[in-house]
């Protein structure tokens, strides 16, 4: 989805200092003229950033640049670089935040809100930043992650949406700058922007596309055709046993409910469940004979009341691994414990 | 006992569906025939969930397919008594906002009596947000 080289895009360059330097702010700007896709059409660049200064500068100037020609901007950072960026923007109609640590706890949340944002803004370029890796995700959420950043191309190639996703590559494990790299047809470093060389459209990482791993031993396991009602009662028995909050059952029941309804609609056979938890999490896997061909499938909010499910599962679960293909399908869905001592371990 | 059980009664010119157990792919062909009786009874049909423990999406496509038959015929199909904790697909998908809900049943035939509710109406049934699925 390369269009134009770097060098020659067209857009505003905007000064830093003079628009939105805080009164008082102590930091300063160095990476001046930040320039970045302007007008319709898709654009997903990365920024991988070492100082702060730098992070500051390219967000902050393509937020600005997005305002300037009144395009609606969606900020999803994690809290603290939010709060500080926020902090450091007036007001604006067009310009909304969200904690990327709620909303990206589970990645396949991201793009469907990017989605809710573009209608709520229909007929305008939207701008987007986010920022979907940060340190200390687990190794299952940034391979989540990353497919995220790989369904952005799929999901916007024909919309008017910009991305930018800042990564910390002073902090992040250099295999999660390399997939950025291969995920981002445009990268911004300390030496300005450029094309990037190991753009891969439509690359997944190895280890995103890999089977799951195994259900351990000790999962509880639980074949099915159509007495969903005694898989639902199963699922909600051991996640209560498991200490999963009391507010959170209905949504892994839901999300449970969905998938195994899924499977009486598209197989002529049954499933399997397989319930385990460990300190942190309940998870379950559902695995059938089913092969969902649409790599976009619950990642927009569908217009009518069909095809609600995987759109469901995403919205309600903390992490969801699809892997799919011509011999079945399996998703397996995590729902995190709440942090308390004296939990039965996993 | 059966995964769901339908009952339908009158009450002054409404159709009320009382739904118990639930609501889900294998029990909404039954919610759907139900209901389409009830829709040549009545123009205006209340749906009563409040003995619904679960209700998955299929049933929400089943609602929704009534629910505008009924309003292009000048009439509507309103939810009564929903539970958050057990019919929480009704909010997380957005269709708390756009059906006409009550809190109970009577409610649900005093709004009718006094003319059709359309979508929305004072005396929506109050079940707390999800949690933020979009930016706020």
């Amino acid at each position: 989805m390369i269009r134009r080289s770097a060098g020659t895009r067209g857009g505003l360059s905007v000064k830093m200092e003079a628009q939105v330097a805080p009164a008082g702010a102590t930091w300063t700007v160095t990476n001046m003229d930040a320039e970045f896709a302007t007008g319709g059409g898709f654009s997903h660049e990365a920024v991988l950033y070492r100082q702060p200064a730098q992070y500051r500068s390219a967000v902050l100037g393509f937020v600005q640049d997005g305002l300037t020609q009144s395009q609606p901007v969606l900020v999803a950072l994690p809290p603290v670089a939010g709060e500080s960026i926020r902090g450091s923007l007036s007001e604006h109609p067009d310009l909304a935040f969200v904690d990327m640590d709620q909303l990206g706890r589970n990645p396949g949340r991201i793009i469907p809100a990017v989605w809710d944002f573009a209608d709520r803004h229909a007929g305008r370029p939207v701008r987007f930043v986010s920022e979907p890796v940060w340190p200390g995700r687990s190794a299952a959420e940034i391979r989540a992650a990353v497919t995220h950043e790989a369904m952005v191309n799929l999901a916007f190639a024909a919309a008017s949406v910009s991305v930018l996703c800042p990564y910390d590559v002073s902090r992040l494990a250099p295999a999660v700058t390399a997939h950025a790299s291969r995920t981002h047809p445009v990268l911004h470093t300390e030496d300005g922007a450029s094309e990037s060389p190991d753009y891969a459209a439509g690359h997944i990482p190895p280890s995103a596309r890999w089977a799951l791993a195994r259900p351990p031993q000790r999962a509880q396991r639980l074949d099915y055709t159509t007495d969903l009602k005694a898989v639902r009662a199963a699922v909600s028995r051991y996640a209560t046993d498991a200490g999963l909050a009391a507010d959170r059952l209905p949504d892994l029941v839901i999300a449970v409910g969905e998938v195994i309804a899924n499977t009486l609609r598209h197989t002529d056979g049954g499933g399997t469940v397989y319930l385990w938890h460990t300190r942190s999490e309940v998870i379950c896997q559902i695995s059938d004979s089913g092969w969902i061909t649409d790599p976009l499938v619950g990642l927009r909010r569908p217009l009518g009341p069909g095809g609600l499910g995987l759109w469901v599962v995403n919205q309600v679960c903390d992490l969801v691994e699809l892997r799919t293909g011509k011999r079945g399908t399996s998703i397996r869905m995590h729902m995190s414990l709440p942090a308390r001592k004296g939990r039965r371990r996993g | 006992m059966d995964a769901l059980e339908l009952s339908s009664h009158r009450e002054a010119d409404v159709t009320v569906v009382a739904a118990t157990g639930d609501l889900d792919i294998v029990t909404s062909p039954r919610l759907d025939a139900t209901l389409t009786e009830a829709r040549r009874a009545s123009t205006n049909v209340i749906l009563d969930l409040s003995a619904v423990d679960f209700m998955d999406t299929s049933c929400l496509a089943v609602i929704v397919g009534h629910w505008k038959k009924l309003s292009a015929r000048g009439g509507a199909l309103a939810l009564a008594g929903a539970r958050y904790r057990y019919t929480k697909t009704l909010w997380i998908t957005g269709l708390a906002d756009r059906l006409p809900m009550y809190e109970t049943v009577a409610e649900a035939v005093a709004a009718c009596a006094g003319g059709a509710p359309q979508d929305a109406p004072a005396g929506l049934a109050q079940g707390p947000a999800p949690r933020p699925a979009t930016p706020r």
